[in-house]
């Protein structure tokens, strides 16, 4: 006879089994990464004074993959917004992936074990 | 609650953190190997990878090319994980016990059907992805050093634009990481804080992290009862009267038939015993197995179960094993049930799906393949309408005892004492399972004063004030009544209502007249032969077959047949009186049951067939249509009016029990009639699980009645 779960083990498996909540988390993943593109952008145009000539072209090569974006407030604004909305994607794909991953598990464990009684 | 914090198992947490460990590598590495996937792609068709080309440093083989996309996938999906790895690795030694921080326990929780939502302990989320970017720009920084192209490396050292004091040297890796985990370690605060805050507002949950606390209920303590009239002599309310009459409270059990035990009821013809359907006795509560040991003592046999789903043919174990199914079912089929099993998956995990039906509930489980092949024929045999029109609360009730955190538990920490033992082997009473009841009641009668009424079918229970009731019914034709405190009613809930007097209205006597059971006839066939099959269950997804189900009492204890050279098979069909099956003579059923046992599925010859015994069944399952949740709360809100009149059982309280939910529910039944404050209804639902182990007083694992005194 398998023994009963004590309480701690339950707070366990609630805990490693938790579900994130893929909006929640696809939302904060965007604006990090809207604040983290724009805090970048910021400094590259503030300390981008001719002598740092090297930073720029790195940065603006983004361009490529985020059309409008340059070393102006207005392309710092446009590109962190860019940015942002892969952050809503990939944050939601992270979750999805999480959630998934886990139910995936209980679920192949739930058919090997099948305790799923229909007699 | 602090020193349940400080008590958690660290073995078990470290094994369950291995696990997810595992699982977040895998979910990291799929997002950085589609995520440079995409970019690579996107880079090839519209130009501008000069810079992601370095990556082919770290990369090998790695180019902005098709192949190369690929190539990047597998590396980005290996290095993402391992960070992903060191990520979780890090943040759960961070957490360590106060792993219960990251859940808001104020919910009921199921990890399977309704997962916690995931808080982020924003403290141990910085120093993870700190440590992590750190120890990524250290090794990276190292890797050019060590290969000699530090000084042409002018793109990373770029980075001290933002991290002032970086080189690609190993002492400017130190400081950039040093300046880089600080700068990582409050953002991710940032977004942890951000996340719980959304995570909150969207899940109306109060921002505050709680332990786990279980669900607390007010339980009604009653009035100890002097006289009980129990209604029905099945497991449920001989449980009552038993429980009652031990602890010296006066019983009187009416019952219309000229037995116990109700719906397990175990027949005997000509040597050959049998129960209705096949009864095994299989409870988690392990009180309540002790208490079914003392009732049984020297009865009992312990029986391996060996489960069998009859399908297409072929016989597939159960439960399922994938190794079987993948043997047997061949490659289009498993590849069907693999697509339609992630199909289900995305609808109803990612898409969050209603789960309405039963048809639904097992598609969620299973993938509507495996549900077509397993479950759909059975199912709707068994009920008799198609499982689009049946209640998904059946699924999850049958269900509900897999205790999926036991499972885990034994999946995550390899446990030697494994769950399998759960299902594989159970007790069974060595003369078959109606002799729980007769035990019973031996002991019931036992006791002065105490009286089990056979022949008594309940005619009217007239109410005349809080626990003042007066039972009437029939006996030899006779009308006899008796006066009684209590009344405990395992006759059905719908028939019930309609002979309470005062009598109810239109609206709960429509409702109760509408709850629909489903009837069985079970035909026993008995061999010259010594063994049929090595099954204990065997079910028939087959429409062709007039059985759904089959067992072998012999399987389950030799002394179930007349001698070792005798066998029998218990058939099991399922019908509802009047339709076509009900309708056949007990000949004719019997007829076509030995037909399709020697011309379909090849078990027996004609010849050895032994003789045959049918017997009809009414009322022997509740069935959950769409609408019975509403049907029964309109009547079980009547009959609680009444105070004094209680009601437990499956016909009862038309809720699908197993016997030990009976036993049980009739057991905490007469507690509660005993004055204790406990809730004899939360047998058989979800919160039982969450509850039993922390409420105060005696409750659901209490059974430690006083010996029976007989005068």
């Amino acid at each position: 006879m398998a023994k009963e779960l004590d309480l701690n083990e339950r707070i366990v498996l609630n805990a490693i089994f938790a579900k994130i909540d893929k909006t929640a988390f696809s939302l904060s993943t965007g604006m990090v990464f809207f604040l983290t593109m724009f805090v970048i952008t910021t400094i590259s145009i503030l300390k981008n004074d001719g002598e740092s000539v090297m930073v720029g072209p790195d940065l603006i090569a983004l361009a490529y993959y985020l059309p409008g974006y340059n070393l102006t407030w207005v392309g710092n604004f446009l590109g962190s917004l860019y940015v942002g909305i892969v952050g809503l994607a990939l944050g939601w794909f992270f979750g999805m992936l999480w959630n998934l991953t886990h139910y995936l598990y209980l679920a192949i464990l739930m058919n090997k074990i099948n305790l799923f009684k229909i007699d | 609650m602090d020193n349940k914090k400080e008590n958690i198992n660290s073995s078990f947490l470290s094994e369950a953190i291995r696990l997810n460990l595992k699982l977040l590598g895998f979910v990291f590495g799929s997002v950085a190997g589609v995520t440079l996937f995409l970019v690579t792609l996107i880079s090839h068709y519209m130009g501008g990878g000069d810079a992601l080309h370095l990556l082919s440093v770290f990369f090998v083989g790695y180019s902005v090319s098709i192949s190369g996309a690929f190539i990047g996938f597998i590396w980005a999906f290996l290095y993402g994980g391992l960070l992903g790895s060191f990520f979780y690795h890090t943040y759960a030694k961070s957490l360590g016990s106060k792993i219960a921080h990251v859940i808001n326990d104020n919910q009921e929780a199921n990890v399977f059907t309704k997962p916690q939502i995931l808080k982020l302990e924003s403290h141990s989320v910085g120093l993870a992805v700190g440590f992590s970017l750190s120890l990524l720009l250290v090794i990276s920084t190292n890797i050019l050093v060590l290969r000699g192209t530090a000084e042409e490396s002018i793109h990373a050292a770029l980075l001290s634009f933002y991290l002032p004091g970086y080189s690609v040297s190993f002492v400017g890796s130190i400081i950039g990481a040093l300046q880089l985990f600080v700068i990582a370690y409050f953002t991710f605060r940032v977004f942890s804080f951000i996340y719980n805050k959304l995570s909150n507002y969207r899940n109306n949950e109060s921002p505050r992290l709680v332990y786990y606390k279980p669900k607390e209920k007010e339980l009604e303590k009653l009035e100890a009862a002097e006289h009980v009239c129990i209604l029905g002599a099945g497991p449920a309310g001989l449980a009552t009267g038993h429980e009652l009459c031990s602890n010296n409270t006066q019983v009187t059990v009416l019952e219309k038939n000229d037995y116990v035990s109700g719906l397990c009821r175990t027949v005997e013809v000509n040597g050959y015993r049998f129960d209705l359907g096949g009864h095994r006795w299989f409870t988690q509560n392990e009180e309540l197995n002790n208490w079914f040991r003392r009732l049984m003592k020297d009865e009992i046999v312990m029986v391996n179960r060996i489960s069998r789903i009859y399908y297409g043919g072929k016989y597939f174990n159960y439960p399922l094993s994938i190794k079987d199914v993948v043997t047997k079912a061949g490659p289009v089929t498993i590849f069907l049930a693999g697509v339609t099993f992630f199909k289900a998956l995305i609808q109803y995990s990612v898409f969050d799906k209603q789960v309405v039906n039963m048809k639904q509930a097992y598609t969620k489980q299973f993938g509507s393949k495996l549900y077509e092949m397993f479950f759909k024929i059975y199912t709707e045999k068994v009920w008799g309408k198609p499982c689009e029109e049946l209640s998904s609360d059946w699924v999850s009730q049958r269900s509900k005892g897999l205790n999926i955190m036991t499972i885990l538990r034994e999946a995550i920490a390899h446990s030697k004492n494994r769950v399998v033992s759960l299902v594989d082997e159970f007790m069974y009473p060595r003369l078959g399972f109606a002799r729980i009841c007769e035990r019973l009641a031996e002991d019931i009668t036992a006791v002065k004063g105490n009286e089990i009424l056979l022949n008594s079918t309940v005619t009217k229970v007239t109410y005349h004030g809080p626990r003042d009731f007066e039972v009437e019914y029939t006996q030899d034709g006779e009308t006899v009544s008796v006066k009684t405190d209590s009344v405990v009613s395992t006759i059905p809930l719908g028939i019930l209502a309609q002979i309470i007097v005062p009598s109810a209205d239109e609206k709960v006597l429509a409702a109760a007249r509408s709850m629909e059971f489903r009837d069985l006839i079970t035909v026993n066939v008995m061999f010259n032969k010594k063994q049929v099959s090595k099954d204990t269950w065997l079910y028939l997804q087959d429409q062709d077959l007039i059985f759904g189900r089959l067992h072998e009492p012999k399987n389950w204890s030799v002394d179930m047949v007349p001698d070792d050279d005798h066998t029998s098979l218990v058939l099991e069909v399922f019908c509802t009186a009047g339709d076509e099956l009900w309708s056949l003579s007990d000949d004719e059923v019997a007829k076509r049951c030995v037909d399709d046992l020697v011309d379909k599925l090849n078990f027996v010859e004609r010849d050895e067939v032994d003789g045959w015994a049918v017997i009809r069944t009414r009322q022997a399952y509740p069935v959950y249509d769409l609408q019975y949740g509403e049907k029964t709360k309109i009547v079980n809100d009547f009959v609680e009016q009444f105070e004094g009149l209680h009601i437990a059982g499956r016909g009862g309280s038309f809720r699908y029990n197993n016997s030990d939910h009976s036993i049980e529910m009739g057991l905490m039944l007469g507690r509660k009639i005993l004055g204790y404050p406990v809730d004899h209804m939360a047998v058989n639902t979800e919160s039982t699980y969450h509850e039993e182990k922390n409420l105060s007083g005696p409750q659901r694992d209490h059974y430690k009645s006083k010996k029976i005194v007989v005068d």
